[in-house]
């Protein structure tokens, strides 16, 4: 007896029950993003069908795929922009055609330049070369969004010197607190957080693939680093860690089932609502503890000498780099005080 | 005792007792109803808020457990949130265990340990699958793998959430390692954990239970949950200042038990500990609370915290440690 596929009997129900075991061995990775990492270190997660992680490469990269071209949240270090780009080549053909960046820093812009120009804007430049339509979309390559305050603190009034040149900045600059676009078929929102790692924040939440890009808001590698300087705050770090845990939802009622909103943080593994839960908590309990102990006549330095983040040090803390436990203790210090 | 010691000797102790077949990999499956006369308060009702002894907390663990605040269970955020796997270890209930096989050899590809309301499945991978990425996310029931040596099946989980691995707030991190050996003899299955925990603990953390094979069933389904109002508001975290804790002495004024033993710290595992704190144990006058053993011992009311926990009303107070 032949079935529909021209199988026999036995070898229809043999390849029956080899493809049930084939999917019962892939149900236990349908938990776990599965990750293909480099010899540089990078290392590529993929966590819906469409949507990638680039970790490794500085911040996090998110990677959105679709018929409409590449969308990324933030493009890494500017020294491993070839390593990205060749990691996005080997996902799809498709050309990049978006950078949304969450923050002006190093590790999360720095690849602007290259990686935008690996892909392809989305306008047309009927003109190619060097004329108008070419300059409107920087060369032909792909469009850079970001707050405005990150394009102010890539680029400098003319004279002065710009931390970045000129073809890393955005494209597209927006001053309103929420910028949305639909790409590949899906509602993309970038939400402003106006004062929290630093006043140029913002959360990337893809609706459908029902994942947010957090940015360095949520950094499980170390406490959240808060620049006071460049306009962040303790207040606006756990005002945006709450707003994170609304827009993410877990698997719930049927809670025993995986899934739920991922969370892909600045820097570190991906989470989940319930994992950003435990980080906001760190950081409340922490202000809690130094506002304790500020209200009671401390010094900075005697709260430093007191270690009021002595339960997370092991987790989060660092004595070395670029982001100690006392530099986070300085900052949330001064953003409680106001003090300089 | 290091780790790699533990590994080695406590499955050889075992099987030197133990009468098992004379086979390799012998079957798991079945429920598993909970023998809880071990540990009975720390399953049934619970134990004491700072009740440490016997954790090797390091000094971050230990701070970080006395800043817990049972209230937070009630947070909007974690009323829904399951135990980790290591509550299979702690709680009072039975588990259920099965195999899932390749059809076409019958080999077991995976063990499986059914959910509870508590806490997700755990799937121990028999097929030898590398660990997730160190940027994979971390699901509920973690991510196992397992291996036979002879008759003990030993399981190691990584990739939990942060959780705890004492119902009081005692901290274990997303970076915890829990390793189980499963040990069948006969109708009595016995369980060896070790935790740990670069974050929290300054040794492994060793538990055992025991189950008992049941024909009654035990329906391997998790509850849904959905999240009511049970007080504390968003954003909120109910938690206690440094040296703030209200707990620190209950054991103190309940049992004449040494803060420096509540407290826990590796020290607390071992046996010479008790003659360390020999001299500073007093036993109480009149023991009031889980007394154990006789009714109608010197004990005074013997109100227990319900469930098995609950000692013996009357009963007399805890031995002195010797």
């Amino acid at each position: 007896m032949k079935g529909s596929l021209g199988l026999s009997r036995k070898a229809a129900v043999s390849a029956g029950m080899a493809g049930a075991a084939l999917v019962l061995m892939a149900g236990g990775a349908a938990f776990t993003a599965r990750a293909a990492q480099g010899n540089d270190g990078i290392e590529v997660l993929k966590l819906r069908p469409d949507f990638y992680v680039i970790a490794g490469a500085g911040g996090n990269i998110a990677v959105q795929i679709g018929p409409d071209g590449v969308l990324l949240v933030d493009a890494g270090r500017a020294e491993v922009s070839d390593q990205v780009v060749a990691a996005i080549k080997k996902l799809t053909d498709e050309p990049i055609r978006f950078i949304l960046d969450t923050n002006a820093d190093a590790d999360h812009v720095g690849g602007n330049a290259k990686v935008a120009k690996a892909g392809q804007s989305i306008f047309p430049n009927t003109q190619g070369g060097n004329g108008f339509a070419s300059a409107m979309t920087n060369g032909g390559a792909a469009s850079i969004l970001a707050p405005e305050k990150v394009l102010l603190r890539m680029s400098a009034p003319t004279g002065a010197v710009a931390a970045y040149p000129a073809e890393a900045w955005p494209t597209e600059a927006f001053y309103t607190p929420r910028k949305s676009i639909y790409f590949n078929r899906e509602g993309i929102e970038i939400a402003l957080q106006p004062a929290a790692h630093t006043d140029a924040d913002s959360f990337v939440f893809f609706r459908r693939s029902d994942v947010v890009a957090a940015g360095d808001i949520l950094d499980t590698t170390r406490y959240p680093v808060i620049d006071v300087a460049k306009g962040g705050s303790i207040k606006g770090e756990i005002e945006a860690l709450n707003r994170l845990i609304e827009m993410a939802i877990p698997p719930g009622p049927f809670i025993y089932q995986e899934g739920g909103t991922e969370v892909m943080p600045g820097h570190g593994r991906i989470c989940s609502q319930f994992d950003v839960v435990e980080y906001r908590d760190m950081v409340v309990i922490i202000r809690d503890v130094i506002q304790d102990m500020i209200k009671r006549g401390m010094t900075l330095d005697q709260i430093k000498a007191a270690n009021p983040t002595k339960p997370y040090d092991k987790e989060y803390g660092a004595d070395s780099g670029d982001w100690t436990t006392n530099a986070f203790v300085e900052a949330v210090y001064k953003s409680l005080t106001g003090k300089k | 005792m290091n780790r790699a010691m533990f590994h080695r000797i406590v499955p050889g102790c075992i099987l030197l007792v133990a009468s098992v077949p004379g086979f390799a990999q012998i079957d798991l499956s079945g429920s598993w109803a909970s023998i809880n006369h071990e540990d009975s308060l720390e399953r049934g009702g619970g134990p004491y808020t700072v009740d440490y002894a016997g954790i090797p907390f390091n000094d971050n663990g230990r701070a970080r457990a006395l800043s817990y605040s049972q209230s937070q269970l009630s947070m909007p955020e974690r009323i829904c949130a399951f135990y980790t796997p290591f509550h299979m270890m702690l709680g009072p209930f039975g588990i259920k265990i099965w195999n899932e096989t390749e059809p076409l050899n019958g080999r077991t590809v995976a063990w499986k340990i059914g959910a509870w309301e508590d806490r997700d499945t755990t799937t121990i991978w028999m097929d030898g699958r590398a660990h997730p990425s160190q940027y994979a996310p971390h699901p509920k029931g973690g991510f196992t793998t397992g291996e036979w040596d002879g008759e003990v099946l030993t399981s190691t989980t990584t990739d939990m959430p942060a959780g705890y691995i004492r119902r009081n707030g005692s901290p274990s991190s997303d970076k915890a390692t829990m390793i189980l050996h499963f040990f069948r003899h006969g109708d009595l299955l016995t369980v060896a954990g070790v935790i740990e925990d670069p974050v929290n603990l300054s040794e492994p953390y060793i538990i055992t239970r025991s189950y008992q094979l049941s024909t009654n069933p035990i329906t391997p389904a998790a509850a849904p949950c959905i999240v009511g109002d049970e007080g504390p508001q968003e954003g909120v975290v109910p938690h206690f200042l440094p040296d703030k804790n209200p707990f620190m002495d209950e054991l103190t004024k309940l049992y004449g038990i040494p803060r420096e033993a509540a407290l826990g710290g590796a020290k607390t595992m071992y046996p010479d500990f008790r003659k360390e704190i020999k001299d500073k144990f007093v036993l109480p006058a009149k023991c009031t609370l889980n007394c154990g053993g006789p009714a109608g011992g010197r004990g005074g009311a013997g109100a227990g915290r319900g469930g098995a926990a609950a000692g013996a009303p009357g009963g007399a107070p805890p031995p002195p440690p010797r």
